[in-house]
């Protein structure tokens, strides 16, 4: 539902100026909630995805470079360095 | 020795996974028949014959099964086929129908009577459905998107300086060409996993206090059990729907972003 400001301004607007300049906003206000919901739904499904995976792949990589070099830090760093970058992903993909 | 196992037959024992280890149907039947298989193709009769009775000779003004058939049609058409698919949602109804009641109908054999068991919760029966979806999945977006165009789009989301392609990119492949479908698939088997020991446990707890072993200390945590075992069979209706609603929708969600490359 819009907002009663909204709607009183979108009122005015149909008042001042021609329909067919409002036409297409209201087409527009129908179909953006959509696409705004299948966004959201798709971040909220694929964030844990992405989590997961950024552990799985930097943590392993750490995993091995502390096999390599006997250094055991690599293995938090990895795995902080995956989430970091998975929630950098997910603000790429879906928030900007 | 004996006095042990004298006493471990005289104490209540959790069910555990006994429970998803079935015999064959009969003595000499083929190894794979089990009743999970039987669960199976008894509940894709079951749809395959809902289905024919609501949508096989349809009126004009429906009625009887196919005003059911028809409620279930819509709330798959407009919660899980439209938000993902839009323009596409019809062509792929067919598909998307069949998973949800399919599943649905596969979670609900765990609370029929004498059948009791949900299919699903033998990962194997989850994972050929999660496995049709991910070729789907996979094809319509090279079909689409073209095949190296699918992986570029998947892999590289447009707009980052180049080096950062290396740290995301496998982060990308992994998470949709790998955990995704192992998850979709995972999450259906672990909720009716849980569900189907829930529901044993707290039958077990009654049927053993109040049958078994009668004692006047045993019989209100016999009562208890009862109780939890009911009010747990309506929890899992509601998860067994939510479940099957959950599997067709990624089903759709993955469809969709095959069809249309993310922005």
């Amino acid at each position: 539902m819009l907002p009663v400001t909204m709607l009183m301004e979108q009122s005015d607007m149909t008042s001042r100026s021609s329909p067919a300049i409002v036409v297409p906003a209201m087409s527009e206000m129908e179909r953006s909630p959509e696409q705004d919901g299948r966004d959201f739904a798709n971040a909220a499904w694929s964030i844990p995805s992405y989590l997961i995976s950024g552990m799985i792949i930097w943590g392993g990589s750490g995993w091995l470079l502390s096999r390599w070099t006997g250094v055991h830090a690599f293995i938090p760093i990895g795995i902080l360095t995956g989430v970091v970058l998975a929630i950098y992903l997910v603000y790429v993909k879906y928030g900007r | 020795m004996s006095a042990l196992t004298v006493l471990a037959a005289d104490e209540f024992k959790a069910p555990g996974l006994e429970l998803f280890d079935f015999p064959t149907l009969w003595a000499g039947a083929p190894f794979w028949l089990t009743k999970p298989v039987l669960l199976a193709i008894l509940s894709s009769l079951v749809v395959v014959g809902f289905c024919w009775s609501a949508f096989g000779n349809p009126k004009l003004v429906p009625r009887g099964v196919q005003n059911i058939g028809e409620y279930g049609y819509m709330f798959v058409r407009d919660q899980v086929a439209r938000p993902f698919l839009g323009k596409d949602a019809d062509r792929y109804m067919g598909l998307l129908l069949s998973l949800f009641f399919l599943v649905w109908i596969w979670n609900l054999m765990g609370v029929v009577p004498v059948l009791q068991f949900p299919v699903a919760a033998h990962i194997a029966f989850p994972a050929v459905l999660a496995l049709v979806v991910y070729g789907m999945k996979i094809y319509l977006g090279m079909k689409h998107q073209g095949a190296l165009g699918y992986f570029k789009n998947m892999m590289f989301p447009p707009g980052l300086p180049k080096p950062i392609y290396v740290l995301l990119a496998p982060i990308e492949f992994l998470s949709n060409m790998i955990v995704a479908p192992f998850t979709h698939a995972v999450r259906l088997f672990a909720n009716m996993f849980a569900g189907h020991i829930i529901l044993a446990f707290f039958s077990m707890v009654g049927f053993w206090f109040l049958f078994e072993k009668l004692t006047p200390l045993g019989a209100p945590v016999g009562v208890l059990g009862v109780v939890f075992t009911i009010a747990m069979t309506g929890f899992e209706l509601f998860i067994q729907f939510l479940q099957a609603f959950l599997f067709a929708l990624l089903a759709a969600m993955y469809i969709g972003g095959s069809l249309h490359a993310e922005h």
